[in-house]
């Protein structure tokens, strides 16, 4: 028989028949039911590992609560895990508890922030990510749990409680859970691990703070270029139509139809980001706080990449993304339809959140 | 702000309304409970220049009576 | 006795913090003011070290910024306010 493994926390005795009532009474959801993280099912979850269950992933603030294996494990549970899925959980934990991400800045803003989890590699079709028709949405475990898993730490282990020490203004629906995985067998590119400098064969998560994702129309474009002046200048909205350049970076997903598109033109995913930077550009004289609105130019606080000495007159053009690296592309969706779509993002850089991947250790 | 308490240095921290209750969850997890923040009225964004100092010339008897011993009898 | 669970919060055995002594005066003191960095801030900031000085005596007035609202102070800044200031006032959080 196997030595039972440790475990520190606290233990909670239910005196009421119903369990998923002394949860939500407990205010450690997210509005929906948990599973009852039992003794027994915690344990099942740490088994699936070779980790020290009180080893500390990293912190998560405001709080900057200790984000355990076993910590992570309880918060699994409760978001509806399968065992298969706990590698994969815990990558994600700690690319959102390292200080490089900075979980604090998605957590004590007015922005409705929250983490976009990209799943890639192959652990994709061994545990059922889906990457394809209906990838941000509901109907798959993987991708609602394990995206779940992440809001329950930020609210238990980060302390960030709605209307609490989080002032979200508005809120949205991706912040009960927001995972996907790469559709790299119906991309014409790189991965995104592999433009991080992973081999193919190896799994990986990526963490974006951003915000909910607006999908992108267009049946119409025929070439590469009007394509990407059609996604780009729907883009053009994003924070706000005259935020110019943006302070933050972009998750542009692309779905495998207009990657073809773009594929058919010999574009690769730098021919794409550059040409959105190069290309998506206003008019001082249409940017300025009071034309069409009173947010403007002077709203932003970084400075643009290409910044010229001069100072700028109403002719100066903005681009709205501060550099092509700040747009982070992926392939998702499914096959059929002609909708990509974008995820805004949080402040980049010290500033804010940094996009942050992990390998997913077996 | 708790940081600086906890090392002998007297602080006074300014928040709007809307951020009253942000302030307490943070300075509690913190292990200051009793901490009060001065409160300015919400929002800050849209306000000009001038209208922001202002503000500063609205409440600054209230930090300077945070820092200053007499008012530690009063609640913090 | 019912069903036990395990709690998902961490409860971070913190001791509750005493308020520092106060000052006497703010007259020939070191005031650290710590701007959050929300935009808009700094003009509190402008006006609060301009009484500070003319209306309170104050000596020197230390003005640093955190990276980002987002960010526990950096640790140079706390550092140096720690070491070289009498009280710190931090505003504008909005």
């Amino acid at each position: 028989m196997p030595d039972p493994i440790p475990l520190r926390s606290q233990q909670i005795e239910a005196q009421e028949d119903d369990p998923f009532e002394l949860f939500f009474s407990r205010g450690v959801t997210d509005g929906l039911p948990v599973v009852p993280p039992t003794k027994e099912r915690v344990e099942r979850m740490l088994a699936t590992v070779d980790r020290d269950p009180q080893g500390v992933l990293g912190t998560i603030g405001p709080n900057y609560g200790r984000a355990t294996v076993e910590k992570v494990a309880i918060n699994a549970v409760m978001a509806g895990c399968h065992l298969s899925y706990f590698p994969v959980v815990l990558a994600a934990a700690e690319a959102l508890s390292d200080e490089k991400f900075n979980a604090h800045a998605l957590n004590v803003t007015t922005f409705s922030a929250t983490p976009l989890t990209i799943i890639n590699g192959p652990i994709r079709t061994e545990i059922g990510v889906n990457c394809e028709h209906n990838a941000l949405g509901h109907g798959f475990r993987a991708n609602a749990t394990i995206g779940r898993t992440l809001r329950l730490l930020i609210m238990n282990i980060g302390g960030a409680k709605p209307q609490q020490i989080t002032k979200a203004t508005m809120g949205h629906p991706a912040q009960f859970t927001f995972c996907v995985g790469e559709n790299e067998e119906e991309s014409p590119w790189e991965p995104l691990h592999v433009e991080k400098g992973f081999r193919p064969d190896q799994s990986t998560v990526t963490v974006f703070g951003g915000h909910s994702p607006f999908q992108i129309n267009d049946h119409a474009s025929r070439t590469a270029e009007q394509l990407a002046l059609s996604i780009g200048w729907t883009m053009a909205s994003i924070w706000n139509h005259k935020n110019f350049p943006l302070f933050s970076d972009t998750v542009l997903i692309v779905c495998p139809e207009h990657a073809k598109t773009f594929a058919q033109d010999g574009w690769s995913k730098n021919d794409l980001r550059q040409f959105l930077f190069e290309r998506i550009r206003r008019p001082l004289r249409e940017l300025r706080p009071g034309v069409n609105g009173g947010e403007g130019v002077g709203v932003s606080m970084i400075p643009l990449r290409d910044q010229s000495t001069e100072p700028p007159t109403d002719d100066t053009l903005y681009p709205k993304f501060p550099e092509p690296e700040s747009i982070l592309i992926i392939v998702a969706g499914g096959t059929a339809g002609r909708f990509s779509a974008a995820v805004p993002g949080l402040a980049r850089g010290d500033f804010g959140s940094r996009i942050t991947t992990r390998e997913i250790r077996r | 702000m708790v940081y600086f308490e906890g090392q002998g240095i007297p602080t006074a921290n300014v928040a709007t309304t809307e951020f009253l209750g942000a302030a307490h969850a943070q300075c509690s997890a913190l292990g200051m409970p009793q901490y009060e923040p001065i409160l300015v009225p919400h929002p800050i964004q849209p306000k000009l220049p001038e209208e922001v100092r202002a503000l500063a010339d609205q409440v600054i008897e209230q930090i300077v009576a945070k820092l200053l011993k007499q008012k530690v009898q009063q609640a913090a | 006795m019912g069903e036990v669970f395990l709690d998902p919060t961490d409860k971070v055995d913190r001791e509750e913090i005493a308020f520092a002594p106060r000052l006497d005066t703010l007259a020939e003191k070191t005031i650290g003011l710590l701007d959050i960095n929300k935009a808009k801030g700094s003009f509190f900031l402008d006006r609060l070290e301009e009484v500070l000085r003319e209306r309170y005596g104050v000596k020197e007035v230390l003005r640093r910024k955190k990276t980002s609202p987002g960010r526990l102070v950096h640790e140079p800044v706390k550092v140096e306010l720690l070491q070289q200031c009498d009280a710190v006032i931090e505003a504008l959080s909005d």
